[in-house]
């Protein structure tokens, strides 16, 4: 029996060796001991094996059908009418923001006439004077339309004056007067001026109530904004 | 342990035809992609599960876990074998489950009953040969079994799936030497569990 028979190494460097361990396959003691010692070498033999079969173990087929793919996700009930409100977000701020915008506008007299209706009125009268403006045939632009001249013109006056009726209009003129009564009024004392304040929020008050519904559509799209937001958005699960 | 539980395909899953581009269609969110992938692995996956955790619900769960982790970060792919990738994940999700469960399955052997081995394919060319591959395969999973499980889970991990020393220690989060300790008394402990089979190997 030969020292190296004697002096096995330690099982474990065999198994490092049967594994093709770097450290086992560069140790020149033991390679030498393996291949004088039978015992050993069929213990490495055997090892050898036995990673080469488990190395062949096949796949398996899963005991169960596996979902392969994370679920997509899905808004929750819940939280479906909650998008669908918060979805009304955008036109309802789009339109508080024309509106505050038209009305504020307005109401500052930017527009010209202080009363909404009668600014509406203007543009509406306004157009036969453009087209007059345009064409220069001042008849043919209600004839046109089959309305008479007088048909045209303003309740009160200037019939016939079509390229006249945008200034003639009683509210218009009335307020292109009122500067006159207002310096005649502030002279006589500090009440005509508080009527007077009041005639002007009077004239605009179409103005400031579609300011001020602005402002409240506003504030209903941010209420939405925030309260509106699907917390629980995602099913999650398997 | 149920029939179902050890049915195997014929052989381990190789890559799939023009795997690169199956991956690299998954990885832009192709969902069909991805689903192909995993049909295609999923045999191989689940393997590696059920003999971590010895547990045939286990490991469908550390499989489905494996999925969808490898879905929520194919992003993060840098190439190389996908295989080896998609089993390194689910060596993760195995052994997360296996430390929260703290399962020792290893207590009792299942012993073979009669007529419960494996059915040979009786299309083999050498029907003869296939049962005894099939006997040979059921021997060595019913002795992983019987390992200490830090061992199983280190054999499993290097010598069933191929893993190097340094995946086996990223995988259970221990230093080299260790893994390499237990591999090498696993393989020993191995070698005396089935010395009684040793025909097995032979053939």
């Amino acid at each position: 029996m030969s020292m190296t028979t004697r002096a096995h190494p330690d099982p474990e460097r065999l198994a490092a060796l049967a594994g093709a361990d770097p450290d086992a396959l560069s140790d020149r003691e033991l390679i030498a001991h393996v291949a004088e010692c039978a015992a050993c070498d069929g213990q490495v033999r055997d090892l050898r094996a036995l990673r080469a079969a488990l190395a062949e173990l096949p796949d398996l087929t899963p005991s169960r059908p596996l979902r392969l793919l994370p679920p997509v996700p899905q808004p929750t009930e819940s939280a479906g009418w909650r998008i669908g409100l918060r979805r009304a977000f955008a036109p309802l701020a789009v339109a508080g923001m024309v509106l505050l915008l038209v009305g504020g506008v307005g109401a500052t007299g930017a527009l010209g006439p202080a009363d909404a209706g009668a600014f509406f009125q203007r543009i509406q009268f306004s157009a036969p004077a453009a087209l007059e403006a345009a064409t220069g045939q001042p008849e043919e632009s209600a004839a046109d339309v089959g309305m008479a001249p007088d048909e045209v013109a303003s309740p009160e006056g200037s019939r016939g004056q079509t390229g006249a009726i945008a200034t003639d209009f009683p509210r218009a003129a009335d307020a292109s007067a009122a500067p006159a009564e207002s310096l005649v009024e502030v002279t006589a004392g500090e009440d005509t001026s508080r009527d007077g304040d009041l005639a002007m929020v009077e004239d605009r008050a179409g103005w400031i109530l579609a300011a001020l519904a602005g402002v409240g559509l506003l504030a209903l799209a941010l209420v939405l904004r925030r309260t509106a937001v699907p917390i629980d958005r995602v099913s999650s699960g398997r | 342990m149920s029939d179902s539980d050890r049915s195997r395909p014929a052989t381990r899953t190789g890559p799939l035809a023009e795997e690169a581009a199956v991956v690299a269609a998954a990885a832009r969110g192709d969902r069909s992609a991805f689903t192909q992938l995993m049909e295609h692995y999923q045999g191989a996956c689940y393997g590696l599960a059920w003999r971590l955790l010895g547990d045939p619900d286990l490991a469908a769960d550390a499989t489905q876990d494996a999925f969808i982790h490898a879905y929520d970060h194919i992003k993060a792919y840098r190439g190389g074998v996908f295989r080896s990738w998609l089993l390194r994940i689910t060596a993760n999700a195995s052994y997360d489950i296996l430390r929260r469960s703290q399962r020792r399955p290893t207590t009792a052997l299942p012993e073979p009953e009669e007529g419960e081995a494996d059915i040979a394919d009786p299309r083999a060319v050498n029907p003869v040969a296939e049962t005894a591959r099939a006997e040979l395969y059921r021997a060595l999973d019913a002795a992983l079994r019987l390992l200490p499980e830090d061992q199983r889970v280190a054999v499993v991990l290097a010598d069933v799936y191929g893993m190097d020393y340094q995946e086996v220690a990223e995988s259970i989060q221990s230093p080299i030497g260790t893994v390499k300790s237990r591999i090498h008394r696993g393989r020993l402990r191995l070698r005396v569990l089935l010395a009684d089979q040793r025909e097995l190997f032979e053939g």
